[in-house]
């Protein structure tokens, strides 16, 4: 986490808002290609859960 | 009417886009993550020049994929060519290769030549995106 003289003030404004800024500097720290793969790779997760919860409940949710 | 999801294959897609020279740029969730939001997103959206060649660049790239109307009742025939590009302006599709969602709105291919859009790089691919 940065200390609130390294942020601009609209980040200070978010973080004192409490709004969670860490996937936000995670992502920045990242490049362009890796951000899509991870945005893919999460994608994937998502699907594989929506499977699952299909699969117990026996049915696709209404 | 259930549709079976094809994982989003963003490389694929933007490799044959390249291939055939089309002139494109991203836009929507996939530019935000290109950007760094943390937003998922599950299909690619794309703004594409109207001209009359990059129509047909567009068509041939994307032949590959057999695009098809989204949602649309299985028996409207539809095949997209560059005749059907050009008359329309918003075509969401579905591909062998995920979700694809491609606008032509004059304004929208307008502000991709604005500071706002910036270019990126997919591992050797170089592409422009704006959100």
């Amino acid at each position: 986490m940065r200390t609130s003289d390294q942020l601009t003030p609209t980040l200070r404004n978010a973080q004192e808002e409490g709004i969670d800024l860490s996937q936000l500097y995670e992502c920045l720290s990242l490049t362009p290609t890796e951000r899509i793969l991870k945005n893919l790779q999460m994608l994937a997760l998502a699907k594989e859960c929506k499977k699952a919860g299909e699969k117990k409940r026996g049915r696709p949710p209404s | 009417m259930k549709r079976s999801v094809v994982d989003l294959q963003v490389e694929k897609l933007l490799r044959e886009l390249h291939a055939e020279g089309v002139e494109f740029v991203i836009i929507g969730g996939m530019a935000a993550v290109a950007q760094g939001s943390a937003f998922l997103t599950a299909d690619l959206d794309l703004c594409y020049s109207r001209k009359k060649e990059n129509l047909e660049r567009l068509a041939k790239a994307l032949a590959p994929f057999n695009p098809t109307l989204r949602d649309a009742p299985n028996k409207i025939h539809f095949r997209l060519d560059a005749a059907t590009l050009r008359s329309g302006m918003n075509f969401t599709l579905t591909t062998e290769a995920g979700d694809l969602d491609i606008s032509a709105r004059s304004q929208d291919w307008e502000a991709t030549k604005k500071p706002r859009s910036s270019q990126r790089k997919w591992r050797y691919l170089v592409f422009r995106v704006r959100f």
